[in-house]
């Protein structure tokens, strides 16, 4: 498969009132073409972070982003590259959809001019075929009556109507890559669904590759390739959506899937205990992040290693990364605490 | 469990033995490190201390509040002592900052003054403040129809222009202190009313009111222990941004013939009266208009400072 | 909209007539009636007209009634007690386009070089050039115009020569006490606009706009400018009454017949019923300002526009 988006030891600092955050921490990992690259983690994780610093839209006067990192595109390194380039490539070819469609558009413009935006931006393009296009788009997202929608401002719209316009907005150019952070999480349930929906449709006919930024393990089950787990700014495992739900291997990732409240947990769990599981402690501070393992604080099978040395990224034949020594050759075996097989989601 | 088998991606540079993998006692996980907790007058203090043009306005707002205390007594002249022969000379060794056109010491004069303008800008701040807090707390206490109307009440009477009226009330009252801060006073409070009602408000919404409520916190203890901390560094910061146009109010009030009466003065009453003779002897108004614009540029500063050192919002 | 605009526009009617029996009374309870001592002064044919017109010699509610009479049906505000035969309504026809004038420039001046310097200031937080404006605003808010006006006064003038020290006429006349009245607005405006430019430049439609590919001159003319200048029409009102009302120190120092100063002398003259029409013009106009900008403000900031129509105003 062709990558479209590698990423290299990619570190990010933030230099706040309190000290400096090592909010992102050496990750790595690619993009493939048209694929649904899941990152799932707990808030302040630095999932968002990561989006952001793809394509450099981090807040310039705090944010930085280390010099070995690389975010490698099309054959540029989008860490290393000016202002000048960066700008023809957001929008264009890397696009974003955010989470709180209330307060990333514009209240005092049309939604349509926040649309032809984009579009007089990057090509070349006359007035009349602006608006032609933007009602296009409108349409493609589903706004009924695109043309009087147009000259319409954001906040005449509903919560699920304004994010179709920020995702409009982003393939407006029928980018090559989609980032989506959180793009439902400010939303009714029901809408949700909706909007996801949208995105896979949109994927399919553009050919977008998207990065999806939830964390909501549900939705990744839904629309996810494959899946990538963050805690406290480092990726702890990775993998392809099957190994994550079936056979998951981080201690993390064994937590995040037994606090998912399901219906059908709820039903079947034999026990007659519906008390769901919540992981207890917190993510440590990164300002001063632990050399070692950052989970083994709250690590259920925390050995005398994790305390002392950084797990390495262990990978199995099917290309699923782990970074735990529990899965060391020499580590005890232990028993996945998850109820898997299938049983959430059916192919 | 068919656990797959993992291999390391890089090779590791030590060798791991059997005991590495056993499992650590609850004891032995790492403990969280914390940041140690810092009160919010610390934290506030701190920052403070961090801006340097703050410190140093304080630093001139005690010297000019020193010297006013002092000064008078470091000349062997009274601020009313005319001597018509030794007019309108220059600062020297003999008067620091000259004489004016009766011959009175400008330095004796300037401390003099300064008391005056002081003490009616930190007095007329605090009536502000003080009208302002019983106004906007009864008001935002009531809540509804009351609310309503005393809201409408502030409204009407800060839409009089507050020079205009002021310049009526003086007419009216007469001279002297203390119909200056009646004049100044009559609808400055408006703005504090105002500021104390929306932080009270805002405050009351806030889910930790609601929560402490829940709790069968007394009222009292709701005042004491959240809205006064709350509300008190906003009060702080408005009270030493009101203290200059007071100062200011009494400067223009002076220089329409309305301020304090001759022989007592203020900076106001010296600067209008060296501005008539500016084009001859311009040091006459040099030293008044310094410790003006020096003592509303240092209450500027420590309230910017005060500002951003006491915003709960900006704390980490 | 319209709802929101009645409620104004009677707030407004309310303030006025507040403000004109505040003033009416507040002349007349002046200890040792002064109004009567003046007229006392004047030849008796003339008092007698005085009493005739403006009932003097009648009790307060009297008087109170023949005032209201007087503005609304003649539009009259009375005479002048110091320099007979001249109204009140005339003076301020004659003296109010010179301070009109002062006040435009002076607001003009204020206002561009104010947004300039702000929006400067933001986009270079934390830069010299912050420090610099933010210096130079702090400096502008705190010396009072008076001192400014002297120091332009002596050393652009008396010093220099460049320009007339006193008096009225070329456009030459007009650029000290401009500048004078104008440092105070740059100031107000330049903080302002700094602090609004700050808080757009942290919206989140910001990265959104970033994230469209938008380069940093269009971002800052086509979404940072246009919404953190729209506040700033809020301060415009307020700012372009006081200003006509006279700015009075600036006008007396440089000796200029404006309102302001013909405002102060009249109160040395303890000319009361010309500082009692004065008020209430200025007071009115500044009222009227400030709603015709409100309005204003609600007709082109459609969040506002749409807030009023669904709550029916504030």
């Amino acid at each position: 498969m062709e990558k479209v988006l590698e990423i290299k030891n990619l570190s990010v600092s933030l230099h706040t009132y309190a000290g400096e955050i090592k909010a992102i921490r050496n990750i790595s990992f690619d993009l493939f073409h048209q694929e649904t690259l899941v990152i799932v983690g707990e808030s302040g994780c630095g999932k968002s972070m990561t989006s952001k610093a793809i394509i450099q839209l981090l807040p310039e006067n705090i944010a930085e982003t280390s010099e070995k990192s690389q975010i490698m595109f099309e054959g540029q390194n989008l860490a290393q590259l000016p202002e000048k380039t960066l700008k023809n490539i957001r929008g264009e070819k890397i696009s974003m959809v955010f989470q709180d469609p209330t307060t990333y558009l514009n209240p005092t413009m049309t939604i349509g001019a926040q649309i032809g935006e984009c579009l007089s931006l990057h090509k070349k393009m006359t007035r009349a075929e602006i608006r032609q296009q933007t009602i296009e788009i409108l349409g493609k997202v589903k706004i009924s009556n695109p043309e009087a929608r147009l000259k319409q401002y954001p906040h005449e719209f509903s919560g699920g109507m304004r994010q179709r316009v920020m995702i409009a907005m982003a393939l407006a150019c029928r980018p090559k890559v989609l980032i989506a952070d959180e793009p439902t999480t400010a939303l009714d349930v029901t809408t949700q669904a909706d909007i996801m929906d949208l995105i896979k449709e949109l994927q399919q006919e553009l050919g977008t590759a998207v990065i999806l930024i939830t964390h909501d393990l549900g939705i990744a089950s839904e629309v996810g390739n494959r899946i990538q787990v963050m805690y406290a700014g480092e990726i702890i495992e990775s993998g392809t959506k099957e190994q994550i739900f079936n056979s998951p291997a981080h201690p993390y990732t064994w937590a995040l899937l037994r606090s998912v409240p399901t219906v059908s947990a709820a039903r079947t769990d034999s026990s007659g205990s519906h008390k769901l599981y919540s992981l207890p402690g917190t993510p440590p501070d990164l300002i001063a992040p632990p050399k070692a393992c950052a989970f083994a604080g709250r690590c259920e099978y925390c050995m005398d290693i994790c305390n002392r040395v950084h797990p390495p990224v262990f990978e199995d034949r099917d290309g699923h990364l782990v970074s735990c020594w529990l899965c060391h050759p020499q580590a005890p075996k232990v028993e996945i605490p998850v109820k898997t097989k299938g049983d959430k989601h059916h192919e | 469990m068919n656990q797959p088998s993992y291999q390391v991606k890089s090779p590791l540079d030590f060798e791991l033995k059997t005991e590495d993998f056993a499992f650590a006692g609850a004891r032995e996980k790492q403990n969280q490190i914390l940041r140690p907790s810092v009160s919010y007058w610390q934290d506030a203090w701190r920052r403070l201390k961090k801006n340097k043009a703050a410190i140093l306005a304080i630093i001139v707002l005690a010297v000019v509040v020193i010297m006013c205390i002092i000064g008078p007594s470091l000349t062997p002249y009274s601020h009313e002592d005319v001597v018509m022969s030794d007019k309108n000379s220059p600062p020297s060794a003999v008067h620091y900052f000259g004489t004016d056109k009766l011959g009175r010491d400008i330095f004796t004069r300037i401390w003099v003054g300064g008391r005056v303008s002081l003490t009616l800008g930190i007095v007329g701040a605090l009536i502000d403040i003080t009208v302002g807090l019983l106004y906007g707390g009864i008001s935002s206490y009531f809540g509804g129809n009351i609310d309503n109307i005393m809201m409408r009440i502030v409204e009407i009477l800060a839409s009089i222009p507050y020079l205009v009226l002021v310049v009526l009330v003086s007419l009216v009252v007469g001279k002297g202190m203390g119909s200056l801060l009646i004049a100044m006073t009559l609808t400055g409070w408006c703005h504090m009313a105002r500021l104390v009602r929306g932080q009270i408000l805002q405050i009351k919404d806030q889910e930790y009111i609601l929560a402490a409520r829940a709790l069968g916190t007394s009222p009292w203890k709701i005042i004491w222990k959240h809205l006064i901390p709350n509300t008190l560094g906003v009060m702080i910061v408005s009270v030493t941004f009101d203290i200059p146009s007071f100062i200011f109010g009494e400067a223009f009030l002076s220089f329409i013939g309305l301020g304090v009466q001759a022989p007592m003065t203020s900076w106001g009453a010296l600067a209008a009266g060296a501005q008539q003779e500016m084009n001859f002897y311009p040091y006459q108004m040099f030293f008044p208009a310094l410790l003006i614009s020096l003592t509303m540029l240092s209450f500027q500063m420590l309230g910017d400072g005060l500002r951003d050192a006491l915003d709960p919002k900006l704390r980490q | 909209m319209l709802k929101y605009i009645l409620k104004r526009v009677g707030y407004t009617l309310l303030a006025l007539f507040i403000i004109t029996t505040a003033t009416f009374f507040l002349v007349r309870l002046i200890p040792g009636n002064p109004i009567e001592a003046m007229t006392e002064k004047l030849p008796d044919s003339i008092r007698q007209q005085f009493f005739e017109q403006y009932g003097f010699d009648k009790p307060l509610t009297e008087q109170y009634k023949l005032f209201w009479e007087n503005l609304l049906t003649k539009g009259d505000l009375g005479e002048s007690l110091k320099y007979r035969g001249r109204k009140v309504t005339d003076t301020i026809a004659q003296y109010a386009p010179v301070s009109g004038r002062l006040g435009l420039q002076a607001i003009a001046i204020g206002v561009v070089s104010g947004i300039i310097l702000g929006i400067l200031s933001a986009l270079n937080r934390g830069k010299l050039v912050d420090y610099l404006v933010m210096f130079i605003a702090i400096f502008g808010i705190s010396i009072p115009n008076f001192v400014i006006a002297s120091l332009l006064q002596y050393f652009l003038s008396i010093k220099l020569g460049w320009f007339p020290t006193t008096g009225w006429g070329t456009f030459s006349y007009t650029v000290l006490p401009s500048l004078a009245l104008s440092l105070n607005s740059t100031a107000k405006y330049a903080r302002y606009m700094r602090a609004n430019c700050l808080d757009v430049l942290n919206q989140d439609y910001i990265i959104t706009a970033k994230a469209k590919g938008m380069g940093k001159t269009h971002l800052i003319f086509k979404h940072v400018l246009r919404n953190s200048i729209l506040p700033i029409i809020t301060l415009l009102g307020p700012q372009i009454a006081l200003m006509f009302g006279g700015a009075f120190v600036v006008e007396k120092i440089f000796s200029i017949p404006g309102l302001g100063s013909y405002f102060v002398s009249s109160v040395s003259d303890r000319d009361y019923t010309m500082i009692m029409g004065q008020t209430i013009f200025m007071a009115a106009l500044y009222i009227f300002a400030v709603l015709v900008v409100d309005i204003l403000y609600g007709f082109i900031d459609p969040r506002i526009r749409l807030a009023d129509t669904k709550e029916g105003g504030n």
